[in-house]
C-alpha cells in the first residue's frame, strides 16, 4: 500500500519523462492526424540519503534518532541530491500543414517543472540533522556546498515532422519560485565543552523579493531530433534532445543575503545584558553579529534547469523479441552529474512490452530500473522507475518513477 | 476515457496534498551565551577601594556639598545708562571745542550684597554712543576707580554724525578681564557704586555747528558675562539650605537577608575658605532600604547648630578651617546605618551666612579658590558577613515560540564558575507571567562554592571550581511565550568550612569570579 501510495506521489507530484526511464519507441507510421501525450516523472535521488529518510518528507512524522545517524553515517564528505519533476500534456495536430512542402504538423504543450538540486559536504547535513552537539570538539567543513530551487510554468507551440517525429518547440516559462545560495570556503569549529566557536562563512543566499505568484518570465526551446543510423547491418535509431534551454530574467529585484566572515565567539559579557547598552535593547541582530549583508538587487538572468540527451531508442517496428536501448543524459543542475544508462526491452506479444536498465549518475550512484508499457489501438500507456531498490527497500537512494499516455486519433 | 484520467490524477493530487503530516525531528545544540571575569578592580583607586594586607578596604570619599564664589556673588548682567545733555538751551561749538563734560555714580543693582571692591575673571562691556548732532564728535570716556595694573581705564572714541533725525551711532566691546573696580563710589565708603565720566567734543576739522539742550548724548555701557574671582564687602545675612538624595543603586537589589559589618567609623567634613561668619547645621541624613526600612543617623552634628570659623590668610596664603564629625560605633549607630543597607540616602543641611548682621564692616572676602566643602569619608575592611543576603534583579523578556513550527523543547543551563570571592552562592530564577505571577521556578542543581573551600591557583589566589545547571523542561517551554520576567535570585552565604555556619569574611584582593555560562537545548525542526 504504501508503494502505491508512493507511486500516486510520484505521478501526482513529479510530473516529466526522462528518456532513460521508458525509452521513446519510435514509429515511423505517418497514418496519425492528432494526438494527446500526457506523460510526466519525477525523481528524487541522493548519494547519501536513503528512504529511510526520504520517506518521513514522503508521509510525514518524526524522524527517529537512528535513522538520522544511520543517514549522516551514509555519507561521504561531499553528497549530492536532487528532485526534479516535470510534467506536460501535449497535444500534436498531423492534419494542419503550416508549411506547404514540408510534412510537418504542429505541437501545443503545457508544462510544468520543479527542480530542486544540491550539492554539500557531510557536515551541514549532519547541523541539519543532528545539531552541533555531537561535532563538539571538531571542525565541520561547510566548503563547496550550493543549492539550487527553480519552479517553473511552461507553455510552448512548435512543429513535428509526421515520419520522423523530430520535433521543436519555442516556449515561454512562467517562473514561480527561485532560490539559489552557496557556500565557499566555510566551517565551524568547537572546542569539546561548547564554550568557544568559530564560524569561518563565505556565502551567498538570493531569493525572489516579492510574493507573487509568478516571479520572472523566461523563453527556451525543446527539441528532438531522431536520426537512423545504419550500422552492422542493421539500422537503429539515435535520439537528440534537448529540454528547456533557455533563459529567464526575474521581473523583481531579488535579496541577496552575503557574508565573508570569521567569528570567533565564546559568549557575551555581563555588561551586554544590562544598561541601555543591552544587545537586547540595542537593536543588535544576529544578522548584523555575523556580518551578514542583506541587498536588494537586480537579478541576472538565470538559466533554465535544462538537459541534453542523446540515446539509442526502440524501433516500433522491429520484429525482435528484445532490444536494446543506451544513451547518456546531462542536467545544468548544481551538484548533478552527467548520468549514463543502458537497457534491453523484451517485447513477448505486439501489445506488451517491458524492459530493464541500469544506470549511474545525475544525483544518484548505481541504479536499476524498469518499465512496463501497453501499446494498443489508439492507447498506449506507461510506466516506469529507474530506481528499483529504492521502489522496494528503505535502504534505496531515492525513488523515481514516471509515466506516459498516449491517445491517438 | 484520457479526460476520465485527467480528472482522476487531479483528485489524486488533492487527495495526496491533504493526506501529508508534517515531518519533525529533534537536534542538539550547544550554543555558548556568557564568558566573563568579574571582579573589583574597576573599583579601586576610584576613591572607593584600596588594598591593604592583601585585603580590600573601603576607602569612600565623595563631595555632598562644594559651593564657591558664583554660589554666593554673582554680578548679573547689568545696563548702565548716561543721557548728557547741555544746561542752557543752545550753543554754536566752534571746530574742536568741547561741549559736555560730565561725571556721574551708577548703582548695580545686586539686592542684599553689599560689594566694595571686585576683580573680574571675565566678562565684557558692550558700549553703544549716539551723536546727536550733524559733525563728527570726540567721546572720551572714564570708569575712575576701574583699573588694570593701577591704571584706570579711559577710552576715546570718534563717533560718526546724525543724518536727518537719526543719530550717528557707535559701538564696540571692552574686554574687562582681571580689571579691578572700585565700588565704592566719589565718597569712597559706599558699595555697589561704579563712577563714569564722560567728555565730548567736536573736531578740529569739524564746522561750526548748533547744539541745543534738545540733542541728546547717549552712552549705554552693557556689563555682560562676568565672572568673579575676588569680592569684597558683605555678603548679606543668607540662608543656603537643600535637602540632597544620592543612591546606592546596587542596594537596590538587596530582596532579603542580612548582613553584619565589622567596627565602622564615618567622618563628614566641613571645609570653609570664605572669610564670613557663618553657622550651618545637618538636619538629618537618612536611608530606606528595598523594604522600605528607614534608619537616621544619630551623632553629633545631627539636628545641632555648629559654626564654621574664617579661614586666614588672604589669596595665596589662604588657609581653610575645618570642622570634622566623626561617627563611629560607640558615638552613633553608624553600623546600623550601613546593615540596613539603604539604597536612597537623604541628606539635609542649612547654612546661614553672616547670623549676626554685618559685623565685619563689610568685609566679607571671597577668593576664585574659596569654596565652601562638605564631604563624607569612610575607611573600613571591606569585611562582610552574609546570611542568606538575597540580590534580586529582574529582566524584561518576550519569547515567543510557534507551537507547529520549528521551536525549542527544552534544554539546560550550564554554569561553570572559577570563584575567588569566599561566599557561597545559590542562584534561583523565577518566571513570570505578565501579571508577575510565578509560573515557573528554575533553581540551580549545585551553588557556586565559596573559595574557602578551594586551593590556591597558578596566581596564589584561593579559588573553587564550580559546575550546575538549570533544567529548563518541557512544560516550561510550552509556558515561554507566557513568560514576560524572569528575576534572577543570586543568595549569598558566607560559611566556615569547618563549622558550616556563617562567618565574617574580608575580601581578597584580586578576588574574581569568572563566569561561563552555555545553553544546551533540543531544537525540533518541523516542516
Amino acid at each position: 500500500m504504501m508503494k502505491i501510495g508512493a507511486l500516486l506521489f510520484a505521478m501526482v507530484f513529479v510530473t516529466s519523462a526522462f528518456g532513460q526511464s521508458m525509452p521513446m519507441i519510435y514509429d515511423t507510421l505517418e497514418t496519425r492526424k492528432q494526438e494527446v501525450v500526457l506523460d510526466g516523472a519525477g525523481q528524487l535521488s541522493s548519494t547519501a540519503v536513503s528512504n529511510s529518510l526520504f520517506n518521513f518528507f514522503i508521509k510525514g512524522g518524526e524522524i527517529p534518532e537512528n535513522v538520522r545517524s544511520d543517514n549522516y553515517n551514509q555519507h561521504n564528505d561531499l553528497n549530492r541530491v536532487g528532485v526534479i519533476a516535470q510534467g506536460e500534456l501535449s497535444y500534436i495536430n498531423y492534419t494542419v500543414r503550416p508549411f506547404e512542402k514540408k510534412n510537418w504538423g504542429i505541437l501545443v504543450k503545457a508544462g510544468t517543472l520543479t527542480t530542486v538540486s544540491s550539492r554539500y559536504r557531510s557536515g551541514l547535513f549532519g547541523l541539519a540533522f543532528l545539531g552541533n552537539e555531537p561535532f563538539l570538539g571538531t571542525t565541520i567543513d561547510l566548503s563547496n556546498s550550493t543549492a539550487t530551487y527553480i519552479g517553473a510554468h511552461k507553455l510552448g507551440f512548435g512543429f513535428i515532422d509526421l515520419k520522423s517525429k523530430s520535433s521543436v518547440n519555442l516556449n515561454v516559462y512562467g517562473i514561480t519560485n527561485y532560490n539559489h545560495g552557496y557556500l565557499n570556503n566555510s566551517s565551524l569549529t568547537q572546542d569539546a565543552q561548547g564554550y568557544n566557536a568559530e564560524v569561518i562563512l563565505n556565502g551567498q543566499f538570493e531569493k525572489t523579493s516579492r510574493s507573487t505568484y509568478f516571479k520572472g518570465l523566461g523563453v527556451g526551446v525543446d527539441a528532438n531530433f531522431i536520426l537512423p543510423i545504419d550500422a552492422f547491418s542493421k539500422r537503429s535509431y539515435i535520439q537528440f534532445q534537448v529540454q528547456n534551454l533557455g533563459v529567464a530574467f526575474l521581473s523583481h529585484k531579488v535579496v541577496r543575503y552575503s557574508m565573508d566572515t570569521t567569528i570567533q565567539f565564546n559568549g557575551f559579557e555581563i555588561n551586554d545584558f544590562v544598561g541601555d547598552g543591552a544587545i537586547v535593547n540595542n537593536g543588535t541582530s544576529v544578522f548584523d553579529a555575523i556580518g551578514l549583508k542583506n541587498d536588494t538587487i537586480t537579478a541576472d538572468p538565470i538559466a533554465l534547469p535544462f538537459s541534453i540527451q542523446v540515446a539509442k531508442i526502440i524501433d516500433e517496428h522491429s520484429s525482435n523479441l528484445l532490444q536494446s536501448y543506451y544513451g547518456i543524459q546531462a542536467y545544468y543542475q548544481k551538484g548533478a552529474i552527467p548520468m549514463v544508462y543502458a537497457g534491453l526491452q523484451v517485447k513477448p506479444i505486439e501489445w506488451f512490452r517491458f524492459g530493464a536498465s541500469v544506470s549511474y549518475g545525475g544525483f544518484a550512484k548505481f541504479r536499476g530500473g524498469l518499465y512496463v508499457q501497453a501499446v494498443m489501438k489508439k492507447i498506449n500507456l506507461g510506466i516506469a522507475t529507474t530506481n528499483i531498490v529504492g521502489m522496494v527497500s528503505k535502504k534505496g537512494f531515492g525513488q523515481a518513477y514516471s509515466f506516459r499516455i498516449n491517445y491517438r486519433i | 476515457m484520457l479526460v476520465k484520467l485527467i480528472v482522476s490524477f487531479c483528485l489524486l493530487i488533492v487527495v495526496a496534498s491533504s493526506c501529508r503530516k508534517t515531518t519533525s525531528w529533534d537536534t542538539n545544540w550547544v550554543a555558548p551565551l556568557i564568558n566573563d571575569t568579574l571582579d573589583l578592580s574597576n573599583l579601586v583607586n576610584d576613591s572607593t577601594l584600596d588594598v591593604a594586607g592583601g585585603f580590600y578596604n573601603v576607602n569612600l570619599k565623595r563631595t555632598l556639598l562644594d559651593v564657591g564664589v558664583g554660589d554666593f556673588v554673582a554680578i548679573p548682567d547689568t545696563t548702565i545708562e548716561q543721557d548728557l545733555t547741555l544746561s542752557f538751551a543752545s550753543i554754536t561749538v566752534p571746530p574742536g571745542a568741547q561741549f559736555v563734560n560730565a561725571i556721574e555714580e551708577n548703582t548695580f543693582d545686586l539686592q542684599d550684597l553689599e560689594l566694595k571692591k571686585i576683580i573680574l575673571k571675565a566678562g565684557v562691556i558692550d558700549l553703544e554712543i549716539e551723536n546727536p548732532i550733524h559733525e563728527q564728535v570726540k567721546l572720551d570716556l572714564e570708569l575712575p576707580g576701574v583699573t588694570l595694573n593701577n591704571v584706570t581705564l579711559s577710552k576715546s572714541y570718534i563717533v560718526p554724525a546724525a543724518v536727518g533725525t537719526t543719530p550717528g551711532v557707535l559701538k564696540r566691546t571692552i574686554d574687562m578681564s582681571n580689571y579691578s573696580i572700585d565700588l565704592t563710589g566719589e565718597n569712597g565708603s559706599s558699595f555697589n557704586i561704579l563712577q563714569s565720566k564722560v567728555s565730548v567734543s567736536t573736531l578740529s576739522t569739524a564746522n561750526p555747528v548748533v547744539v541745543t539742550n534738545q540733542d541728546h548724548t547717549i552712552v549705554k555701557a552693557k556689563f555682560k558675562n562676568v565672572v568673579l574671582k575676588y569680592a569684597r564687602g558683605y555678603f548679606g545675612n543668607r540662608i543656603i539650605s537643600d535637602t540632597s538624595d544620592f543612591n546606592i543603586d546596587f542596594f537596590e537589589n538587596i530582596a532579603g537577608g542580612s548582613i553584619d559589618l565589622p567596627a565602622t567609623s564615618v567622618k563628614l567634613k566641613i571645609e570653609n575658605s570664605i572669610k564670613f561668619d557663618a553657622r550651618a547645621q545637618i538636619n538629618f541624613l537618612k536611608n530606606v532600604n528595598h523594604s522600605g526600612t528607614v534608619v537616621s543617623l544619630n551623632g553629633d552634628g545631627i539636628g545641632n547648630t555648629f559654626l564654621l570659623d574664617q579661614p586666614t590668610g588672604s589669596f595665596n596664603s589662604l588657609q581653610p578651617t575645618y570642622i570634622e564629625l566623626l561617627y563611629n560605633s560607640g558615638n552613633s549607630n553608624i553600623e546600623n546605618y550601613f546593615e540596613n543597607l539603604g539604597y536612597k540616602h537623604t541628606l539635609a543641611y542649612q547654612i546661614q551666612i553672616n547670623p549676626w548682621g554685618n559685623t565685619s564692616a563689610g568685609w566679607n572676602e571671597i577668593y576664585e579658590h574659596s569654596k565652601l566643602k562638605m564631604t563624607v569619608e569612610a575607611n573600613l575592611p571591606l569585611s562582610i558577613q552574609a546570611d542568606n543576603l538575597t540580590i534580586r534583579d529582574t529582566f524584561d523578556v518576550n519569547l515567543q515560540q510557534t507551537k507547529d513550527k520549528s521551536r525549542i523543547t527544552n534544554g539546560t543551563f550550564v554554569l561553570d564558575t572559577d570563584n575567588a570571592f569566599p561566599f557561597n552562592g545559590n542562584v534561583k530564577l523565577h518566571l513570570l507571567n505578565k501579571n508577575k505571577q510565578e509560573l515557573h521556578v528554575v533553581q540551580s542543581s549545585h551553588p557556586i562554592v565559596s573559595s574557602l573551600y578551594g586551593a590556591l591557583n597558578s596566581a596564589g589566589i584561593q579559588h573553587q571550581l564550580s559546575n550546575s545547571e538549570f533544567v529548563i523542561s518541557e512544560a516550561m517551554v510550552e509556558n515561554l511565550d507566557k513568560v514576560k520576567f524572569i528575576v534572577v535570585d543570586f543568595e549569598l552565604n558566607t560559611p566556615n568550612p569547618t563549622t558550616q555556619t556563617n562567618q565574617m569574611v574580608g575580601i581578597p584582593a584580586n578576588a574574581f569570579l569568572g563566569i561561563k555560562l552555555k545553553a544546551n537545548f533540543n531544537l525540533k525542526a518541523v516542516i
